[in-house]
């Protein structure tokens, strides 16, 4: 019954409009940011592309060298190193050694049992 | 020796007994007796104290020995543990509900009168009421995100969208279950499964319900491994959950740097509700990947995010009393925030489904769930269904993009419920 009366009482055209635009906006504000990115990726590579422009070859071209290839792995190897790599990293932070106390070394000179002035204190 | 101690003792005695004529020793004792935490227990609703220490208690059990969040939910418990000691006045609820929030008040919006006669809670609470501590733990979340996945794949952006359909399905089931615009709003945004977002349009929407939201926020982010597998699972195919993805392409230093502040102009020029969260994010995260503040950096990440975090924790489980806490309604807030994570991680799920049959190159839609934030244990548990469904599947690069995607959605979706009902 009580829920019968919260419903009645509930302007449902407010809530769904505002429902509505609310979810709308977010999502067109994201998507303007999707086609931010994307140009902005666009303009990036055109720009390495031009950095990369081939530069007219030297009047004495240079003695050939060889180059060893690099040694490449896979996506999937990548991947999983990239993947690790984070796990590992985000475990490494919240991770405290626990050692609250200084070792206890008896054999130290600074032991209290090897010092004479203590021992003679009864 | 021992004979010199018993004389002074005597002759302290005899003094007391002397100048003391006017000591009425049953009034002081009645006096003790009233102002004893244990008694005002057995007095009028005091039980209500005994049921909001245990459940203080639970959750220090949860935080502890569950390890469930225990960053703020440690704090948040302890916090509510000092709110509901009868008697030790850390924390007024109606200093703040009655005198700070009511305009007929004398102390209407008077920080000096909190300061003049408030107890150490209510000092360190106006950081919450200003809307500080959320904007400086978002400096501190911003310089500990790699933003370089989304920036790679700047379609996860669509999935943050996506998942944010949990808030405002809530908000409209919030309403249906009697609670104003402005309590609907705040309750929704626990869909956004951002602790510092929730907080924020909390205190500037419905102050009063700070304490649940809070605590429901925390929580369910916490069991975000519990919650989201089942729905996933029930959401998608073998097949689907098999989907391989194309490793993302290198993003430069110069993009990275770029990004924050791009983000901040579009989304304060369309929405200024949303500048201080998404401006305080960036600005952590230009000081990450600028490289030339460090010492900012690390401080941002460290110190400051640590005795924030600490402030925000107790004062924040301060506000769960039990006047407000104890009520039929913090039942309901509770159930509608699971409502709100499913809806979420659903939203993003289907989404990402819808996704696929426009795009040549296939997305796992167990990506999509992580487009809620709680960075980074959404993408982790899409990782976890998608390595369970092909061992090949290393999904969580992909899924940190929808993942600090959602953060950013949460954080608009937190400025446009603020422009409409603030």
């Amino acid at each position: 019954m009580m829920v019968i009366n919260f419903l009645a009482d509930v302007v449902w055209a407010d809530a769904w409009a505002r429902t509505g635009m609310g979810f709308g906006v977010v999502f067109s504000v994201l998507l303007i940011l999707v086609f931010v990115l994307v140009a902005f990726g666009l303009f990036s590579r055109a720009g390495k592309k031009k950095a990369q422009t081939p530069q007219p070859a030297p009047l004495k071209a240079a003695a050939p060298q060889t180059v060893a290839p690099a040694a490449s792995a896979s996506d999937a190897d990548k991947a999983a190193i990239a993947t690790a790599l984070y796990l590992y990293f985000q475990n490494v932070h919240d991770e405290e050694s626990n050692v609250i106390t200084i070792r206890h070394n008896a054999s130290s000179a600074w032991h209290h049992e090897l010092n004479p002035r203590y021992n003679s204190v009864k | 020796m021992k004979r010199i101690l018993c004389l002074f003792s005597m002759l302290l005695l005899v003094t007391v007994g002397c100048f003391a004529d006017s000591f009425d020793f049953g009034e002081a004792s009645s006096k003790f007796l009233d102002s004893m935490g244990l008694v005002q227990i057995f007095q009028g609703e005091g039980w209500k104290y005994l049921v909001m220490v245990a459940l203080a208690c639970f959750l220090l059990f949860l935080a502890i020995k569950k390890q469930y969040e225990p960053l703020l939910l440690l704090p948040i418990a302890f916090g509510m543990l000092l709110t509901n000691l009868p008697g030790a006045n850390m924390f007024h609820t109606e200093m703040w509900n009655d005198e700070f929030l009511n305009p007929a008040s004398e102390y209407y919006h008077s920080y000096r009168h909190v300061l003049a006669e408030g107890g150490l809670l209510d000092v360190l609470y106006i950081g919450v009421k200003a809307g500080v501590y959320p904007c400086l733990i978002f400096i501190g979340v911003g310089a500990m995100t790699d933003f370089g996945p989304l920036i790679a794949n700047p379609k996860s952006f669509l999935l943050g969208a996506a998942a944010q359909l949990g808030i405002f399905i809530t908000f409209i089931t919030a309403h249906a279950l009697g609670f104003d615009s402005q309590e609907a709003a705040s309750i929704g945004i626990i869909g956004g499964a951002d602790g510092p977002t929730s907080i924020f349009l909390t205190t500037k929407l419905a102050p009063h319900l700070l304490g649940p939201i809070a605590i429901a926020a925390y929580s369910y982010m916490a069991l975000v491994p519990v919650i989201q597998p089942p729905i996933m699972r029930l959401l998608t195919t073998k097949k689907e959950r098999m989907i391989e993805m194309k490793q993302l392409r290198t993003v430069s230093k110069t993009e990275k740097i770029i990004f924050p502040i791009a983000i901040t102009i579009v989304v304060a020029f369309i929405l200024p509700d949303a500048a201080p969260l998404i401006g305080c994010l960036m600005l952590g995260n230009l000081m990450k990947e600028s490289g030339v503040v460090d010492r900012l950096a690390k401080t941002v990440q460290n110190e400051l995010m640590n005795i924030v975090v600490i402030f925000l924790g107790t004062t924040v489980g301060a506000t769960a009393t039990a006047s407000t806490f104890l009520d039929i309604r913090t039942i309901s807030i509770l159930c509608m925030g699971i409502v709100a994570f499913g809806v979420a991680s659903a939203g993003g799920i289907i989404f990402a489904k819808i996704m696929n049959l426009f795009l040549k190159e296939k997305i796992n839609p167990l990506i999509g769930s992580a487009g809620v934030s709680a960075v980074p244990m959404a993408a982790r548990v899409s990782q976890t269904e998608g390595q369970k469904a092909n061992p090949h599947n290393f999904l969580l690069m992909h899924a940190m993009g929808p993942n600090v995607a959602g953060v950013i959605g949460s954080a608009v979706a937190a400025g446009i419920l603020l422009s409409m009902l603030g």
